[in-house]
């Protein structure tokens, strides 16, 4: 796959933009859409072939606020977080047929942030993943539970999809897997070539908080990624990290691995109050060809150099199942 | 035309084959036992380092601007000045850089213009061509005296046509590797010994049991004894090219105040590794670096500094600066650990100024604190032993086969 593709990632503050439903409206009109004067909603630069070109991420618990607003909840408090995710379907269908049609009128690739949702007596924490034409391709469930989200989910997913789009072979990390390396490497050895995470990290903003999570994950693997954050308080909680379009540093302009923005500017970041316009969200976005990954692997090889050898010999991930297990 | 060349090749190989001889002799006389003990006999006593607390080390980090060196005897008293700086610093622990081996290569006679035609630049398709075995019977000349030490310029293969096809890297550092072996072990024994510190010596070529060439580092304690040494796992693209082994296991060194360590250079490019050495019980990794490549910041915050965040453990980078064999190597050396343990958050305990100049630099490292750490406070230490096996040791598995097939025959 040659062609160029977009990547955007949102930066959410829930403060400003509390309604999840005039925020997608709002980014279907700046991804390109416009409503014509027959009221019909179109692209404004469509592609010749008609082929989507982007992918879209939303900010964890994006998603579940959008449940939230269908129900009429304010997503406050942990209560709040609990009855959402116990919430009865027709909100979850409506919520997600709000996003399909983001999807579809963006021609994108969309993962609308996170939820959580009640299984019986346990919660998953997940993304749903949106085609261009607005069908749901899956849920993916995050697969790790840090010491940090105790309070957020219980149960933890099993699987790691690859889902093959136009827009490449892209693979969800959810929150904190990032900060997993296996989970990034998984995908990245079944093909991925971008990664899509919607992310919530705990305040206070420190970027190499931020640079020890995603932004590691695209570096080890050489993968294109995309990580929006949430900045403002939620479900009791406050959240504050920076959105980006990352990919390999050689191919980066400024040999940061930063594709929107330069990556000094990053790791200057100043607080909230002063980076973000308190009128509207900030889209990240960069344009990205998929061929430009095999430049940066021709000039500095990771994966041909894995030692499969060294890791039968010594696997450590034979170890108890659960937090800890991987401690001396 | 074709004829002459093959002639002048045939020519060429049979002369390097003598001068690898010589040379291999030069060397033996100049790293004979007898010629280190009168370097160190020379030296004022060592420093002797301060006792380490049980849970509180002092490490240093070496930045060395690597020169070629003519004599055991300079090499002695270089090195021995750094550990001496580094006592001074109040360091227990020192690390020294990636190839700090390379150095000794000024002991060839001719050394340099052998060395630009011996080391290709990347991407050159004649730099792997398969060498001999090391000749043990030449080694047995290592009483001999050294020769006259001069290279005639017309045995110099790039003076050929065919002046890669004749002389590989490898049949270099085959041919160095008893002596560069020697010298690493008695030089850093007897530094380790008079200083009393646990020396990180830096990585060699030298060759392993089954005659391949690896990138191995050598770690001392502090009453001179090898703890023991660790093969590069993971190369670069130059060193496969040039057919140099990768290591296939993970040392771990137990000391009275933590677990040590010695990764090399790319290897902490791979997470795999950290985590090897945290099940392992790792508290420091002791990585030497030399990274022949223009200095970028993002670039080098791709190595330890995530891995000790992700598995949480101290990392000690010493790195290798300087021109060699027409290679500029550029790097910062720096004492790394997780951002909650560092003072400025920022995931640097200490870190040198400049990327290309001799520099050491010190930090204290709080083992008690780490565990702490590790067991009350580490974020994301959740582990998912059956989605590993299931899938990513299934991943690795079908890399392991197609590296098989791409290589039959290899281990």
């Amino acid at each position: 796959m040659n062609h160029r593709i977009t990547l955007r990632a949102l930066n959410w503050r829930p403060e400003i933009d509390p309604s999840p439903r005039a925020l997608l409206a709002d980014l279907e009109h700046r991804c390109g859409g416009r409503v014509d004067a027959n009221g019909l909603f179109t692209m404004a630069n469509d592609s010749n072939d008609g082929a989507p070109i982007a992918a879209i991420v939303l900010p964890a618990h994006f998603f579940g606020c959008a449940v939230a607003e269908v129900l009429g909840l304010q997503p406050i408090d942990h209560a709040a977080l609990r009855a959402v995710a116990a919430a009865p379907r027709f909100a979850w269908e409506e919520a997600l047929d709000l996003c399909a049609q983001a999807a579809r009128r963006t021609r994108s690739v969309l993962v609308p942030g996170t939820h959580v949702r009640a299984f019986g007596n346990s919660t998953r924490h997940g993304a749903y993943v949106i085609a261009p034409d607005g069908s749901v391709l899956a849920q993916v469930w995050q697969t790790h539970r840090s010491r940090s989200e105790e309070w957020l989910f219980d149960e933890r997913g099993d699987e790691l999809p690859i889902f093959e789009t136009p827009v490449g072979n892209i693979g969800v990390i959810v929150g904190r897997d990032a900060y997993y390396p296996e989970t990034a490497r998984m995908l990245a050895l079944r093909g991925a070539d971008v990664i899509l995470s919607p992310q919530g990290t705990a305040a206070p903003f420190n970027p190499w908080r931020q640079l020890s999570g995603v932004w590691k994950d695209a570096q080890q693997n050489q993968i294109f990624a995309v990580e929006a954050h949430v900045q403002g308080t939620m479900w009791g909680r406050f959240f504050e990290g920076r959105s980006a379009i990352l990919g390999p540093c050689e191919i980066t302009p400024d040999g940061s691995g930063f594709l929107s923005e330069p990556g000094d500017a990053f790791l200057e970041s100043a607080p909230l109050e002063s980076t973000l316009s308190d009128s509207e969200p900030l889209i990240r976005e960069a344009q990205v060809g998929l061929r430009e990954r095999s430049q940066a692997q021709a000039v500095f090889s990771i994966i041909p150099h894995l030692n499969p050898a060294l890791y039968r010999n010594q696997p450590w991930w034979q170890t108890p199942e659960g937090p800890g297990g991987n401690r001396p | 035309m074709k004829a002459s060349a093959s002639v002048h090749a045939a020519v060429t190989r049979a002369a390097l084959s003598t001068l690898l001889s010589a040379a291999r002799g030069a060397v033996a006389w100049k790293t004979r036992p007898a010629a280190i003990r009168d370097a160190f006999a020379r030296l004022s006593p060592g420093v002797a380092a301060r006792d380490s607390d049980a849970n509180r080390v002092r490490v240093a980090a070496v930045q060395w601007r690597a020169t070629l060196t003519a004599t055991v005897a300079d090499y002695v008293t270089e090195m021995d000045a750094i550990v001496r700086e580094s006592a001074t610093l109040g360091a227990t622990v020192v690390a020294f850089p990636e190839n700090n081996g390379l150095a000794l290569l000024g002991l060839i006679p001719g050394a340099k213009r052998l060395a630009r035609a011996a080391l290709p630049q990347p991407g050159n398709k004649n730099a792997d061509k398969p060498s001999d075995p090391p000749d043990s019977s030449q080694e047995a000349r290592s009483s001999q005296p050294p020769d006259s030490g001069h290279v005639p310029d017309s045995l110099h293969p790039q003076d050929s046509p065919q002046k890669s096809a004749v002389l590989s890297p490898i049949d270099v550092f085959r041919m160095m590797s008893p002596f560069v072996d020697r010298v690493a072990r008695a030089v850093f024994s007897e530094l380790a010994k008079r200083h009393r510190m646990v020396i990180m010596a830096g990585s060699f070529l030298v060759t392993d049991e089954e005659g391949g060439v690896c990138n191995t580092a050598y770690s001392f304690d502090e009453t001179g004894r090898l703890m023991g040494t660790q093969d590069k796992l993971h190369l670069v693209d130059m060193e496969s090219t040039w057919g140099l082994t990768s290591g296939r296991t993970l040392a771990a060194f137990p000391t009275s105040f933590g677990t040590l360590a010695a990764p090399v250079c790319m290897d902490a490019t791979y997470f795999e590794t950290f985590r090897i050495l945290l099940s392992l019980g790792v508290d420091i990794a002791l990585l030497p670096i030399g990274d022949a490549a223009e200095y970028r910041a993002f670039y080098a915050l791709r190595g330890i500094w995530p891995r000790v965040q992700e598995s949480p453990m101290y990392g000690v980078k010493a790195a290798l600066v300087g021109d060699l064999f027409g290679q500029t190597f550029t790097g910062k050396a720096g004492v790394f650990a997780p951002i909650a343990l560092t003072p400025k958050q920022n995931g640097v305990l200490a870190e040198a100024l400049t990327y290309d100049r001799s520099e050491i630099v010190a930090a204290d490292l709080d083992i008690q604190r780490l565990h702490i750490y590790r067991e009350q406070e580490w974020e994301d230490n959740d582990v998912r032993p059956s989605l590993y096996e299931r899938d990513l040791s299934e991943s690795y598995a079908r890399l392991r086969l197609e590296a098989e097939r791409a290589n039959p025959g290899q281990p």
